[in-house]
C-alpha cells in the first residue's frame, strides 16, 4: 500500500489551487489586521480536550509527556496567549496548516482559521463572521451561515435538571442531537414535564430560520441564560447588518453540538449541495478571572477548493534540443518563461520520437524541437487557443534565430 | 426537489403507499424495474439496498432516506433521525438453538451476524469480546451447523427462527422504519424538507389513530 488509511499525496492541480486560494485568503486576513501564528504540528496532549481515541499519540523522550499531532489549532493559540507576559489585547491571529484526527475518514485535513482574543464584546463575533463571509464570497456557490448560542440550551437544561433525572437528561440530549421528533413525543408521554417545558422543547426542534426565530424564541425564555443568548444573537445581527452581510444568516437554536469548549455564539457554514459543513467556529473562554475571551473559526480548505474557480492553466512547452551548442535552447526557454509559458527541457539523451511520446502522455501542450538547420513546433495536445499560442512561440523563435 | 433513498425489499411497499399521498404518480414506481431512479415533480426516488440507505444520506447522495433503525444503528453515521414511521416493526435479537437451556456467555463465544457493530457493542458492554462471524445471509444456519453459539439478526414474527430450530433469547433493540436526513441538507434545503416532514408527521399520526 502506498499510503496509510486516511492520508494522501497532494498533486499538482490541487497544490496550485491551494496556493492561489491561500494567497487570496491571506490577503483578507492581513487587511483586517490579523497576523500569522503557526503553532507546532506536535504538542502536549494536555493542550487538547478531544477524546483520546481520536488523537495520534506518542511519548516524548525528553519530557516523558504524551505528545499528539494537533487535532485543532484553537487550543494551541489559546495556550500561547495564556503564556504571554504582557497583554496587548485584542490579539488577532490567523493560521494555515494540517490538523490530524484518528478517524475512519480523512485523518489529515488542511485548514485555515482566525482567532481574536481579549476582553471582547459582540463586535468581535461580528468581525469574525464578516471575515468568514468575505472568504466564502471567493467561492462561486451560495452558502449559509447558521448561528446559534450555547447558553440557550444550557439555560433550558438548567431548568430541566430540576425536573428530570440524569439518565432522562442524557436521553433528551440524544433526542435533540438526532432531531428525533417521534422520540420527543414519546418522551413527553413518559415524563412528567409541564406544558411550558414541552412547548419550549417542541420549539427548539423547529427553531431554525431568519430573524423571526429570535422573536419567537423570546416567548420561551425561562431564565437569564436563555435571555442572554437571544439578546447576544440580536446584537450580533445588528453588527452584521452594518457590515451588510446578513443575507446568508440563519439562526439555529436547535443545534446541540459544537465543540465542547465553546461558550456563547457558535456557528457552522454550509455550501449548497455540499453534504458536510465547511467551517465551524464560535466563542470560548480564555481566562475566566480577567474575562478574556476568544472568537474564531476553522475552515476546511480542501472542501472549499472544490468551489473555487482555478487560475487559468499556463501553456506547457517541452523543449527538445538536438543541436551541439545549448545556447539557443537556453535563450528560448528564458524568453518563453518570461512570456508566461511553462518550459521544461528534455534533458535525457534518447530518440526524439520517445521524447515526444512521453511529453504527450504527460499532457504537455507543445514540443519545440531545435535542429542544426531550424526548428519544428509540434502540437501535442490540442486546446482552444492552441493556434494563437503556436504563433506566439513561432514569433519568439524566429526572432531569436534572425 | 427532494432526493430520497428508498430501500428495496421489506419496507418498499409501505413507503410507496406513504409517498403516494404526496404524489400520486409514485404508484408507478416499481421495485422490480431495472430503473433505479424514479422522478416526479416533487421527488427523485433512488432505489438502493437497505443497508446502503444511511450511506447515501450521510455522503449526500440523497437528502433524505427511509430505512430500519437496525441499519442506522449498525452504521452509526452522524445523521438526523427525524421520524419514526411506525411500520416495519421488528427486533434485533439474539437467537440460539432451541435445545440450549440457558443463555450463557463464555470467552470464545461465537456469534454469526451481518450486524457486526451492533453485536460487538452489545456483547462488549456485557464484558465479553465475542468472536463475530460475519455472514451475508441465511444466518439461521450458523448455530445448526455449529458455526456459532448464537446469531444476532432481525426478528419480525419469529417464524424463520422456529422453522430452523432456533429460539429468540434476548432482544437487543426494537426497530421500525425511520426517516433520516443529511445534516447539511436539512439546513440548506430546510424550506423543502420541513413541510415534507410536517406533513409526513401528520399522516403517520392519522394512520396510527386509524
Amino acid at each position: 500500500m502506498l499510503v496509510p488509511r486516511g492520508f494522501n499525496y497532494i498533486f499538482e492541480n490541487v497544490y496550485s489551487g491551494l496556493f492561489s486560494l491561500i494567497s487570496k485568503i491571506k490577503s483578507i486576513y492581513e487587511a483586517w489586521g490579523y497576523e500569522a501564528l503557526i503553532p507546532p504540528e506536535v504538542d502536549f496532549k494536555s493542550t487538547f480536550s478531544l477524546e483520546e481515541e481520536k488523537l495520534f499519540r506518542f511519548l516524548d523522550k525528553f519530557s516523558g509527556k504524551t505528545l499528539t499531532l494537533r487535532p485543532d489549532f484553537t487550543p494551541q493559540i489559546k495556550k500561547y496567549v495564556l503564556f504571554l507576559k504582557e497583554n496587548l489585547y485584542p490579539l488577532r491571529y490567523y493560521y494555515f496548516g494540517n490538523i490530524y484526527k484518528d478517524e475512519k475518514s480523512k485523518r489529515q485535513n488542511f485548514v485555515t482559521g482566525i482567532e481574536i482574543l481579549g476582553e471582547l464584546g459582540l463586535e468581535a463575533d461580528g468581525e469574525v463572521l464578516s471575515i468568514l463571509h468575505l472568504i466564502l464570497n471567493i467561492t462561486s456557490k451560495p452558502f449559509q451561515v447558521d448561528i446559534g448560542h450555547t447558553l440557550f440550551l444550557e439555560g433550558l437544561f438548567e431548568e430541566l435538571k430540576k425536573l428530570l433525572n440524569p439518565s432522562q437528561i442524557i436521553h433528551l440530549q440524544n433526542i435533540l442531537k438526532k432531531k428525533d421528533f417521534s422520540l420527543l413525543e414519546k418522551f413527553f408521554e413518559e415524563s412528567n414535564l409541564d406544558s411550558k417545558k414541552k412547548e419550549v422543547l417542541n420549539f427548539i426542534l423547529n427553531a431554525y430560520g431568519g430573524k423571526e426565530v429570535l422573536k419567537e424564541a423570546r416567548k420561551f425564555v425561562l431564565n437569564k441564560k436563555m435571555e442572554k443568548a437571544i439578546s447576544d444573537l440580536e446584537k450580533v445581527y445588528r453588527v452584521l447588518e452594518i457590515y451588510e452581510i446578513k443575507d446568508n444568516l440563519v439562526f439555529d437554536l436547535s443545534e446541540i453540538r459544537g465543540l465542547n469548549y465553546h461558550k456563547g455564539i457558535v456557528f457552522e457554514v454550509f455550501i449548497n449541495s455540499y453534504p458536510f459543513p465547511v467551517a465551524k467556529g464560535g466563542r470560548y473562554l480564555v481566562k475566566e478571572t480577567e474575562k478574556v475571551w476568544g472568537v474564531g473559526f476553522t475552515l476546511d480548505l480542501e472542501a472549499i477548493l472544490q468551489f473555487v474557480s482555478l487560475p487559468e492553466e499556463k501553456i506547457k512547452v517541452y523543449l527538445i534540443d538536438n543541436t551541439e551548442d545549448k545556447k539557443l535552447a537556453l535563450k528560448l526557454a528564458t524568453l518563453l518563461r518570461k512570456k508566461g509559458f511553462i518550459v521544461a527541457r528534455d534533458i535525457i539523451k534518447r530518440d526524439n520520437k520517445i521524447s515526444l511520446e512521453i511529453a504527450k502522455k504527460k499532457n504537455l501542450d507543445f514540443a519545440v524541437v531545435l535542429k542544426e538547420n531550424g526548428f519544428d513546433i509540434i502540437v501535442l495536445n490540442e486546446k482552444k487557443n492552441s493556434e494563437n499560442k503556436l504563433k506566439e512561440i513561432e514569433k519568439v523563435l524566429t526572432k531569436i534565430l534572425s | 426537489m427532494l432526493t430520497i433513498a428508498i430501500p428495496k425489499g421489506r419496507l418498499f411497499k409501505k413507503i410507496k403507499e406513504l409517498l403516494i399521498y404526496f404524489e400520486p404518480k409514485v404508484k408507478d414506481f416499481d421495485e422490480s424495474s431495472r430503473k433505479l431512479i424514479f422522478e416526479t415533480n416533487k421527488f427523485r426516488l433512488v432505489l438502493v439496498k437497505p443497508f446502503d440507505v444511511p450511506t447515501y444520506v450521510y455522503y449526500g447522495g440523497a437528502d433524505l432516506g427511509i430505512c430500519g433503525k437496525d441499519v442506522i444503528l449498525e452504521h452509526d453515521y452522524d445523521i438526523y433521525e427525524l421520524l419514526d414511521l411506525n411500520f416495519g416493526k421488528c427486533r434485533i435479537s439474539i437467537a440460539q438453538k432451541k435445545e440450549v437451556k440457558e443463555f450463557k456467555l463464555f470467552p470464545g463465544f461465537k456469534v454469526a451476524t451481518k450486524y457486526e457493530n451492533i453485536t460487538r457493542k452489545y456483547f462488549g458492554d456485557l464484558g465479553i469480546d465475542v468472536e463475530i462471524i460475519k455472514l451475508y445471509g441465511s444466518v439461521e444456519l450458523a448455530p445448526i451447523l455449529n458455526l456459532a453459539d448464537a446469531i444476532v439478526d432481525l426478528v419480525e414474527t419469529g417464524t424463520t427462527l422456529r422453522e430452523n430450530g432456533l429460539k429468540e433469547v434476548k432482544v437487543i433493540e426494537h426497530s421500525s422504519a425511520r426517516l433520516i436526513a443529511n445534516r447539511a441538507f436539512l439546513k440548506t434545503k430546510y424550506n423543502f424538507i420541513k413541510p415534507f416532514v410536517e406533513n409526513l408527521k401528520k399522516l403517520i399520526k392519522e394512520k396510527k389513530e386509524g
